[in-house]
């Protein structure tokens, strides 16, 4: 592919991705005019507005839009993370959760959830144990000897199971009525909990670590060649290994801290983009963003706009993911080595 | 002038006992040099020290008169550049995007590889008669082609020095002898090619110099026409094999025959 011609794709995309967010904010249970979105945004009406459009307001600027944007940065999150984390360790079927973040995240979130009535100790202990999780991932491995890339691989099924064992201590002692439900819907995945204040906490970082990917792209083919490749041809491979693990530990918590267990787009999206512009990290990041973002929004729209009660998006992501899958292996051309 | 020094070398994996034993050697600029040996006899544990993947227990690295552990990175990638075994990447890259990773050593703090370093890695593939192939997966060509494409991403790094771990493992006899030609044709331009093998014959019809190890020692090094013997070989191979010394076209050729 061309560079004129991806990055003509590119801004192909950005342009759908605009349009499809302004219209994802018109679909929910509650209808919006589309001139109803335009004075919100722009708060035209300053305060003498209508006692509707008061509502249109609040609902677009509180529920809506966070939710909107929630949707677009996770879905470039959980792609870029998992495009890295598929060329970094050298294996196609890598999600981003392997080095335990989403087992850690939810364990995290659980915990917070029980320790406390409100979502935000939920998030912070998403966040915190996810990080955790592949602090321990990385810890473990360096006990033992050998590739470094297989112990890492080692390390993060250690630590993922450790995390998962201890979710179910605290599923085990939630209490039945309240805290074992809101455990279990939680990590459904979902943004309708989503405010404007976690967008505003969670945004930047969020953005800061999908920016450092894309920039560290290029690295990302020349380490899915081996790190004795990588190194001859004088890349400083543990350096730029754990810069991308930690900006992808970052963007993987910080996505559960805010919608929960997200599953499948991570795998599902960098392969859809591989198909389209191929291998190359250079455009395969840059794209997966998009189309993760672009993915994640419809989706998120149809679980709230397809039935009157809304569907958690990460049973949506798996049916979709699993049949998707089997296209996609069966589509390969035995290409994966 | 030597374009590879190397002195009291010693290497050991862990505890356990040495990999490599206080070896010593020079190479010459431009000349192509097999290692041999038997399997686990530290051939490419060597290649590994040499190109700074693996840190020496004891001994000295010098590649041009200057010591490796003072080079960083990069300024290693420009003198040295590695051509691994035959290998398939896990994903179908095209075979223009392998060959311009060869100027990542020249490349800024996020690895950018530039319109010009596409037309760099495009100019060499046509030098090396591999144009053709420049839009293929790297996956679906052959495996001769695959190793004169990683020959090619070596060249752009516009490395002095090519370590070569058994270039032609795998692949045909046709395509064993192409790759063997090209580098002696490389070595005619001032390209020193360091290569280990399971071949004798191979490094009779294309090495200058040979290096034999044993146990991560060496028990023989000179001129490869020297040191090929049929007793040398028994004391590396525990084999019988005659050396056949014939001229064809007034060059003189030696190949190694089993006595079975």
């Amino acid at each position: 592919m061309t560079k004129r011609k991806f990055y003509f794709i590119i801004s192909g995309m950005i342009v759908v991705l605009f349009i499809g967010a302004y219209l994802s904010i018109h679909i929910g249970s509650v209808k919006i005019p589309y001139s109803a979105t335009l004075k919100a945004f722009f708060n035209n009406s300053g305060g003498n507005e209508t006692s509707e459009l008061a509502m249109f307001e609040t609902i677009i600027n509180e529920i809506r839009l966070p939710r909107v944007l929630a949707a677009i940065l996770c879905g470039a999150a959980l792609s870029v993370s998992g495009a890295a984390y598929q060329s970094m360790f050298m294996n196609p079927l890598v999600s981003p959760a392997l080095l335990g973040v989403l087992a850690g995240a939810a364990f995290g979130a659980s915990l917070g959830m029980i320790l406390s009535p409100t979502m935000l100790a939920a998030q912070i202990g998403a966040f915190v144990f996810g990080i955790l999780a592949v602090v321990a991932a990385l810890f473990l491995s360096g006990f033992f000897p050998g590739n470094r890339l297989v112990m890492l691989i080692m390390g993060g099924v250690i630590s993922s199971t450790l995390f998962t064992s201890l979710l179910s201590v605290v599923k085990y002692i939630a209490d039945t009525k309240n805290e074992l439900p809101t455990i279990v819907y939680w990590l459904m995945g979902g943004f309708s909990s989503v405010t404007m204040p976690v967008i505003k906490i969670c945004g930047p970082i969020l953005i800061i670590g999908i920016t450092f990917i894309i920039l560290f792209s290029n690295y990302l083919n020349v380490l899915s060649m081996g790190d004795e490749e990588a190194s001859s041809l004088g890349v400083n491979v543990s350096k730029i290994r754990n810069i991308l693990i930690i900006a992808t530990t970052l963007c993987c918590s910080l996505t559960v801290s805010i919608g929960g267990m997200i599953s499948w787009v991570g795998l599902m999206i960098p392969h859809i983009s591989r198909m389209i512009v191929g291998h190359n990290n250079k455009f395969l990041i840059l794209f997966s963003a998009l189309l993760g973002s672009l993915y994640l929004l419809i989706v998120d729209t149809l679980c709230r706009g397809l039935f009157t009660a809304e569907i958690p998006i990460g049973i949506v992501t798996s049916i979709i993911g699993i049949p998707f899958f089997i296209f996609v292996i069966v589509n390969t051309n035995n290409r994966w080595n | 002038m030597d374009s590879l020094k190397v002195t009291d070398l010693s290497f050991s994996y862990g505890n356990e006992s040495k990999v490599i034993d206080n070896i010593s050697f020079k190479i010459d600029v431009g000349s192509v040099v097999s290692i041999l040996g038997p399997n686990g006899s530290g051939k490419t544990t060597l290649l590994k020290l040499i190109l700074g993947l693996l840190e020496p227990q004891a001994g000295i690295i010098e590649v041009f008169q200057t010591k490796l552990t003072s080079l960083s990175l990069k300024e290693r990638a420009k003198k040295l550049a590695y051509v691994p075994q035959k290998h398939k990447a896990v994903f179908a890259y095209k075979v223009i995007d392998i060959v311009a990773m060869g100027k990542l050593p020249y490349s800024g703090v996020f690895c950018t590889t530039s319109q010009k370093d596409y037309i760099e890695a495009a100019e060499m593939l046509d030098k090396m008669n591999l144009k053709h192939l420049s839009e293929r997966p790297y996956n679906e060509i052959s495996g001769g082609e695959q190793q004169l494409v990683m020959i090619c991403r070596a060249l752009l790094q516009r490395a002095e020095i090519l370590i070569l771990d058994e270039p032609v493992t795998g692949l045909d006899y046709g395509n064993q002898l192409m790759l063997l030609k090209k580098l002696k044709e490389l070595s005619q331009t001032g390209i020193t090619c360091i290569m280990t093998t399971h071949y004798p014959e191979h490094a009779l019809w294309t090495s200058d110099h040979s290096i034999f190890l044993k146990k991560g020692k060496i028990v023989a090094g000179g001129k490869t026409d020297n040191i090929i013997t049929g007793e040398m070989l028994y004391k590396l191979y525990n084999v019988n094999i005659k050396i056949i010394k014939t001229s064809i076209n007034e060059s003189n050729i030696s190949t190694c025959v089993p006595v079975i």
